[in-house]
C-alpha cells in the first residue's frame, strides 16, 4: 500500500514502537483540550464523529442520537456481552452500551478524556460496568476470543499500523463477534491534492497524526485479518451537515473557547472548514463499516430501506 | 461593530473602515505592510493566496468582524478575485446577518447580499 501523504511517508521510516510513541503524544494533544470546549462545539452527546442525518434540516442532537441507536443496532450486544471501544473519547458510545446492560472496556490516549468518561459513568450509576484505560490499542493484551464487539468511531485514522490492529482485533473477537468502524477515507482514485498544505493542516497541525486509506483498502485489511464485511454505508453527506453544525457552534461560542484556549477556535474552525469542503467535494469520504468474525447472528436483510419492503 | 455602520449616510465611511480592517488582517497574515495590500490587489495573482490561505484568512476575518461565510457555497463559486471583492462580499454578509433591530431602515436592508 503506497503512502499518500508526507506524514505517512515519515511514519514508514519509523519503527512500529516509535510510531506508537508518536501517536501517543501527537494524537492525544488535541483531545487533551478542556472538555468544555468540545461540549460547546460537539453538543451535549460529545460525539466527535459524524451524526446520521435523514434530512438536511435536522438538528445535530437528532443526528447524533440516531448515530448512537444505529451503532447499538449494528453491534447487537446482548446483556453481559463485552464491548471494546478503541478511541472511546469522552465515553458516549460506551455509556450507551453499558446502560443497555453490556460490560464495556474503553481505551483512549487522552488522560483528560478518560477522566471525563469515568465521571460520566459514575453520574449515570454505571461505574461498575465500565473500565477505561489510557492506552494505545497495540499495547493491549487481549485474550483470544474474549470480546463480543469492537467499535472504532472516528479513531482508526489515528492508527498507522492498521494491519496489526485488525489482526489483534480479529484474534480478540469471539466467533460471531462484530467490528464497527466509522471514519474518513480517501477515494480510491486520487481526487484532491494529498500533499497540500490543507491536508497537512488537518492531519498534523490540528489532529497530530492521521492516515486515511481508501474504503477498499480498509475492507481488504479487515478481510485479510479473517473478518467478513457485513454492511457499509456512506455517511459523507451526513458529515458535511455535522461539520456545518460544529462550525456554527464555534461561531456562537468563539469568545468562550478563546478564553479557555487562546487560538484553538481558529485551529478548530480552519480544519473543520477544510474538512467540510473536502467532504462536500467528495475528495474525502465518510463510511460506517460493519464486519463480523465467523457466522453473523444479525439478520442484515431485515434492515429496512424505504421502498424495499415485501 | 459600531451602530453607524447601518446609517444610510455613513456607508462610505463604513466601507472604508471595513476595507481598512480587511487589508490589515491580510497584511498581518502575509507579513507585509498594509500599503502593499490594496483594494485592487488580486488575492491569488498579486498576494499569492491559495485556497488554504483563503480559509485561514476568512476564519480570522469572521472572528474579527462577527459575520459568517456562506457554508453552503464552494469558495471558488464566490468568485472573489480582488481585495475589493472580498470587502464587498463581507459587507453584504455583515449587513444580512445583523439582528433586525440593529439593521436600521429599509435602505440599509437593500444592501443585503
Amino acid at each position: 500500500m503506497r503512502a499518500r501523504t508526507i506524514d505517512e511517508r515519515e511514519a514508514l521510516q519509523r519503527t512500529a514502537e516509535a510510531q506508537r510513541e508518536h501517536e501517543r503524544h501527537l494524537v492525544a494533544h488535541h483531545y487533551e483540550h478542556n472538555p468544555e470546549i468540545f461540549r460547546l462545539v460537539l453538543g451535549a452527546d460529545l460525539l466527535y464523529s459524524t451524526g446520521i442525518f435523514a434530512g438536511d434540516d435536522e438538528d445535530l442532537d437528532t443526528a447524533q442520537r440516531r448515530k448512537l441507536a444505529r451503532i447499538a443496532a449494528k453491534l447487537d450486544l446482548k446483556p453481559g456481552d463485552l464491548l471494546l471501544d478503541v478511541g472511546c473519547g469522552w465515553g458516549s458510545i460506551l455509556l450507551n452500551a453499558a446502560e443497555a446492560g453490556s460490560r464495556v472496556f474503553g481505551v483512549t490516549l487522552s488522560a483528560r478524556q478518560r477522566e471525563v468518561a469515568m465521571a460520566r459513568a459514575a453520574e449515570r450509576g454505571l461505574a461498575e460496568r465500565v473500565r477505561i484505560d489510557r492506552a494505545h490499542v497495540e499495547d493491549l493484551a487481549l485474550a483470544p476470543e474474549s470480546v463480543d464487539a469492537v467499535v472504532f468511531s472516528g479513531s482508526i485514522v489515528h492508527m498507522h499500523n492498521r494491519e496489526a490492529v485488525y489482526e489483534q482485533i480479529a484474534r480478540a473477537l469471539r466467533p460471531g463477534g462484530r467490528l464497527l468502524v466509522s471514519d474518513c477515507f480517501f477515494p480510491r482514485q486520487p481526487r484532491g491534492d494529498h500533499e497540500s498544505k490543507a491536508t497537512e493542516y488537518i492531519f498534523i497541525t490540528a489532529l497530530g497524526y492521521c492516515r486515511l486509506l481508501s474504503l477498499s483498502e480498509e475492507l481488504g485489511l479487515m478481510e485479510r485479518a479473517g473478518m467478513d464485511v457485513l454492511h457499509v454505508e456512506d455517511l459523507t453527506r451526513s458529515y458535511v451537515l455535522t461539520v456545518n453544525h460544529w462550525i456554527d457552534n464555534i461561531r456562537r461560542n468563539r469568545d468562550r473557547i478563546e478564553a479557555l484556549a487562546p487560538g484553538f477556535a481558529q485551529i478548530l474552525q480552519t480544519y473543520m472548514t477544510i474538512g467540510r469542503l473536502s467532504f462536500h467535494r467528495r475528495t474525502a469520504l465518510e463510511y460506517m463499516i460493519l464486519a463480523v468474525k465467523g457466522r453473523p447472528h444479525l439478520h442484515v436483510g431485515a434492515w429496512p430501506i424505504p421502498g424495499q419492503t415485501a | 461593530m459600531t451602530p453607524e455602520i447601518t446609517a444610510t449616510d455613513g456607508s462610505a465611511r463604513t466601507a472604508t473602515d471595513l476595507a481598512t480592517t480587511v487589508r490589515g488582517i491580510l497584511a498581518r497574515y502575509l507579513g507585509r505592510s498594509v500599503d502593499e495590500v490594496l483594494l485592487e490587489s488580486r488575492l491569488e495573482h498579486d498576494l499569492e493566496l491559495d485556497s488554504f490561505a483563503m480559509i485561514e484568512i476568512t476564519v480570522a476575518l469572521e472572528a474579527a468582524l462577527g459575520f459568517s461565510m456562506d457554508d453552503a457555497a464552494d469558495p471558488h463559486d464566490l468568485k472573489l478575485a480582488t481585495v475589493a471583492d472580498l470587502v464587498t462580499y463581507i459587507d453584504g454578509r455583515v449587513v444580512a446577518q445583523r439582528q433586525p433591530e440593529e439593521r436600521g431602515d429599509a435602505s440599509s436592508n437593500d444592501r443585503r447580499a
